[in-house]
């Protein structure tokens, strides 16, 4: 099905200027986008993807400099093309889509408005019947009710709806090229289901090209044709899809690809990618950094345990208008084992975080119980309270959020025990946690901009475990992360529960991650508990329909055998 | 429908908060009289003359004064929501001070926040398009010098520049419309740049800020990635997405100067509230101070609701909440 061969990256090289030196941010890539089918790129944040598409529709940003090389569509190099002949081709022959959807939409114009004008940029229709055209469009990625979606700002519609909005204006004049740059990572995964074969679809139908710009490695497996692996502005590989994850050719791919939670069974600790003494990248499974014989008891007594735990807001339209309750936690019981974890999974808007919340008594649930060990927190006062949440700690999705930029590493991971022990032995206390995190001691006077995402995580989980917590609850604690990140702090967690004899629950949208994470797991849909049990039973034998849909939407990169093992 | 309903109602809602400002402004300004030193009366009998105690009561039975706080004050605001303010110590009512006034200050304040906008939504603009160049920072530092200088030398330079010097124009003073349409215009530009100056440089930093903010914006890259036009991006989307946050300052600029014209009002002899206020207080005119102070916050609450108002209009996230 492959065609012609519509761009062609060739030997390009991009750096940046940066206070007077210049950054190499792509190194001789090359890449050859064919009609009719779906190139995948993958890399990891700072890989230079991004920068990559943006060559390709000359919309570098002003401290990029191409040092060499050259993008040519229909024998016009586009690095050196005018802007007036540049603005030609964009939207009209090449087009791009974006990873927010909501936030590249103009807020204050309906998105009619803003399809007809994407119309009307190239197409010489008249306003009757550009809208025509929008409708027809809106039909074609399957909009229900196009005229009111006509009517509608962004912020009335979800995530998908813009996302569609989008993929409707990219495919508005019929482009020959169409630059999709994580065009789902901000979806549901049931969302991105949908939005993925749309994309699969729509590209069969108009033939264009489609460059698919991602970091998930599933979403690649799903729906491109072939793959190109880029690694710190390197291209490391490109071949066809089952080739790429069947037979990979370059260590980096191999690496990448057995870092993917679902390569390895469930609750093992992940490799991670790193490079040798001769520089070379490898993917190695590090034994745990503090060897320690497995707990004693394991699986035995409750530490935690809700009860039909319940929590209502109201929604009104107006002050004066009937409210409308919404049940974001409905009758919600768990019970998790003492150093076990507990997946929750859902997606977003299912009540996931409010449970977590209510769980520490950030919120006040309207009803049920909360014990831990015995004692139900729903009773406490406020005092009482207090002092019981020194037994959780909550690790937040964003590490770059949730530090304080202008405190050192050392006051923040001292915080906890400043406020509930007066700052007794803070200095001790967090060397040994560092330590614990796999952080040097240095770090201790260091600020968080001087870390990485990683890096930054480690230091929110060390943190977490200042007051020598029972209960951890991961919101998202490691979505924020690359695969590879992701490998290292997931390996982290687990050394962690073991030494410390740590309980998580563990909320997350990513079905792998959980998955491998997981002794149990709750499945959660509007408030409610769907399903849980033991997680092997919750993933290979789902009950309910809502799991089934869920598991089904997940990108597989399949049960094929992982390469890495074979190497 | 419901759309529509949540916009009424945030619009009464609004209102109804107007009002209860209103209302303690006007208590706050009816209590004035009982906080400020000095005894009305006797300003009124002259300080120097030396009334009977006769005399003293006679005066202040005249005034009411001699009634029930309460039932003066029952008075006073039934009187407020009327538009009778009262009678001032010379005898004349004060709605009447307030009607000669209030129009010459807030054509003064208008004619200064048209000024402000059409130097510095301009400047504003192009500061932000060439960001980072020279004009940017010769616009920068030109605005941050307007907002350093003080009214009072800008205002006399302005004298000495303009109409002493050169002639050009009128140095102070107020000439009714009815009289010289051209001699009231042209005794407005002076007192009216004055003002606006430091006003644009505000307004200048606000646009520059408020532009750049949206052209760091996803949608503008995706704008264009679809192949429009910079000038269509600047002017259509990026500009009406800034307005909002810059005809928010204008306004609340606007709302501040109700208040904030003493100074150019008496350097230019502008016969406006502010000057009015001034007399009132050092002739310790208590009921034209009360109905001066109430008709400028008056004011300043109408204008910041009509503001809040306009720019819920403006944008459609608040205009359309999601229900």
């Amino acid at each position: 099905m492959a065609g012609h061969d519509v761009l062609k990256i060739e030997d390009l090289s991009i750096s940046f200027r940066t206070e007077g030196t210049l950054r190499s941010a792509i190194r001789n890539a090359s890449l050859t986008l064919r009609s009719g089918e779906i190139l995948g790129l993958v890399g990891e944040s700072g890989s230079g993807k991004t920068i990559l598409s943006l060559a390709a529709m000359g919309l570098l940003p002003p401290n990029a400099m191409v040092t060499g090389g050259r993008v040519m569509f229909e024998g016009t190099d586009l690095l050196r093309a005018g802007a007036s002949a540049l603005r030609r081709l964009r939207g009209k022959r090449i087009s791009m889509i974006f990873q927010d959807p909501m936030a590249s939409l103009d807020p204050i114009f309906t998105c009619g408005d803003q399809i007809v004008e994407a119309i009307l940029l190239h197409e010489k229709l008249g306003r009757r019947g550009a809208t025509a055209r929008a409708l027809a469009l809106l039909e074609k990625v399957r909009m229900p009710d196009p005229p009111r979606i006509m009517g509608s700002y962004p912020h009335e519609l979800s995530g998908g709806q813009c996302q569609r909005v989008m993929i409707a204006m990219a495919v508005a004049c019929n482009p020959d090229v169409i630059i999709a740059d994580e065009p789902t990572t901000a979806l549901d995964v049931t969302v991105q289901k949908q939005v993925l074969t749309l994309l699969r679809e729509l590209n069969a139908e108009i033939g264009a090209a489609v460059l698919l710009i991602t970091h998930d490695l599933g979403v690649i497996h799903e729906v491109a044709d072939r793959v190109a692996v880029i690694y710190h502005g390197d291209m490391m590989e490109e071949a066809r899809t089952a080739q790429i994850f069947s037979a990979p050719k370059s260590a980096y791919t191999r690496a990448l690809i057995a870092s993917m939670p679902s390569m390895s069974p469930p609750r093992t600790r992940l490799p991670v990618i790193e490079r040798d003494a001769k520089g070379e990248i490898v993917s190695v499974v590090k034994p745990s950094a503090t060897v320690r014989a497995a707990p004693a008891v394991t699986g035995g007594a409750t530490l935690l345990e809700l009860r039909g735990l319940t929590k209502t807001y109201t929604l009104q339209a107006t002050p004066l208008s009937a409210g409308r309750e919404v049940r974001a936690v409905d009758d919600v019981s768990l019970a998790i084992p003492a150093r076990s974890t507990l997946g929750l999974v859902g997606e977003s808007g299912c009540g996931k975080s409010t449970l977590s919340r209510l769980v520490m008594r950030l919120i006040e649930p309207d009803s049920g119980d909360i014990l831990i060990e015995g004692q139900n927190l729903a009773g406490l006062d406020v005092a009482a309270m207090r002092q019981a949440r020194r037994d959780m700690a909550l690790v937040f999705q964003n590490p770059y959020g949730s530090l304080n930029p202008r405190e050192t590493v050392r006051d923040l991971i001292a915080a906890p025990v400043d406020i509930h022990r007066g700052g007794k032995d803070r200095d001790a206390i967090v060397a040994r946690l560092l330590d614990a995190v796999g952080l040097p001691k240095e770090a201790a006077g260091k600020y968080p901009h001087e870390f990485s995402g990683g890096q930054r995580q480690r230091i929110v989980i060390a943190r977490a475990l200042a007051l020598q917590p029972r209960l951890v609850i991961c919101d998202e604690a490691v979505s924020a992360l690359d695969v590879s990140v992701q490998a290292q702090v997931l390996n982290l967690l687990h050394d962690l529960q073991a030494e410390f004899d740590l309980t998580y629950l563990f909320i997350s949208h990513d079905m792998s991650v959980v998955r491998h994470v997981s002794d149990s797991i709750a499945v959660m849909q509007k408030g409610r508990i769907v399903e849980s049990g033991p997680a092997e039973e919750v993933f290979e034998r789902p009950r309910n329909p809502y799991t089934r849909t869920l598991l089904d939407a997940v990108p597989q990169v399949g049960t094929m055998q992982p390469a890495a093992a074979e190497a | 429908m419901q759309n529509i309903g949540a916009f009424g109602f945030a619009i009464g809602s609004r209102l109804v908060t107007a009002i209860v400002q209103l209302w303690v402004i006007a208590t706050l300004v009816f209590s004035l009289m009982y906080i400020m030193p000095g005894d009305p009366v006797l300003m009124l009998l002259g300080p120097d003359s030396n009334p009977t105690p006769e005399a003293i009561a006679a005066t202040r039975a005249q005034l009411g004064l001699d009634q029930p706080v309460l039932s003066q004050y029952v008075k006073w605001l039934g009187g407020a929501m009327q538009g009778n303010l009262g009678t001032s110590l010379d005898g004349y009512p004060v709605a009447q001070y307030i009607g000669n006034g209030v129009f010459k200050t807030l054509e003064l304040a208008f004619a200064a926040i048209l000024v402000a906008s059409l130097i510095g939504v301009p400047l504003g603009i192009a500061a932000a398009l060439n960001r980072g160049r020279f004009l940017d920072g010769l616009l920068t530092s030109v605005a941050t010098l307007g907002i350093s200088v003080p009214v009072y030398i800008l205002g006399s330079l302005l004298i000495l520049g303009l109409s002493l010097k050169l002639g050009w124009l009128p140095a102070s003073g107020y000439t009714n419309m009815s009289r010289s349409v051209a001699m009231h215009f042209e005794k407005l530009i002076l007192p009216a740049i004055t003002l606006g100056f430091g006003l644009a440089a505000s307004i200048a930093r606000m646009t520059r800020s408020s532009m750049l903010e949206i052209l760091g914006k996803d949608f503008v890259r995706s704008l264009r990635a679809r192949g429009m036009s910079e000038r269509r991006i600047v002017w259509r989307h990026v500009l009406r997405n800034a307005a909002i946050p810059i005809v928010t300052i204008i306004g609340l600029q606007l709302g501040n100067l109700m208040g904030g014209t003493v100074l150019v009002e008496a350097l230019f002899n502008w016969p406006g509230l502010s000057t009015l206020l001034v007399t009132a207080v050092s002739n310790r005119n208590y009921p034209l101070v009360q109905g001066a102070i109430l008709t400028i916050a008056a004011l300043f609450i109408l204008i910041n609701l009509c503001v809040d108002l306009f720019y819920t209009l403006l944008d459609p996230r608040i205009r359309r909440k999601r229900a």
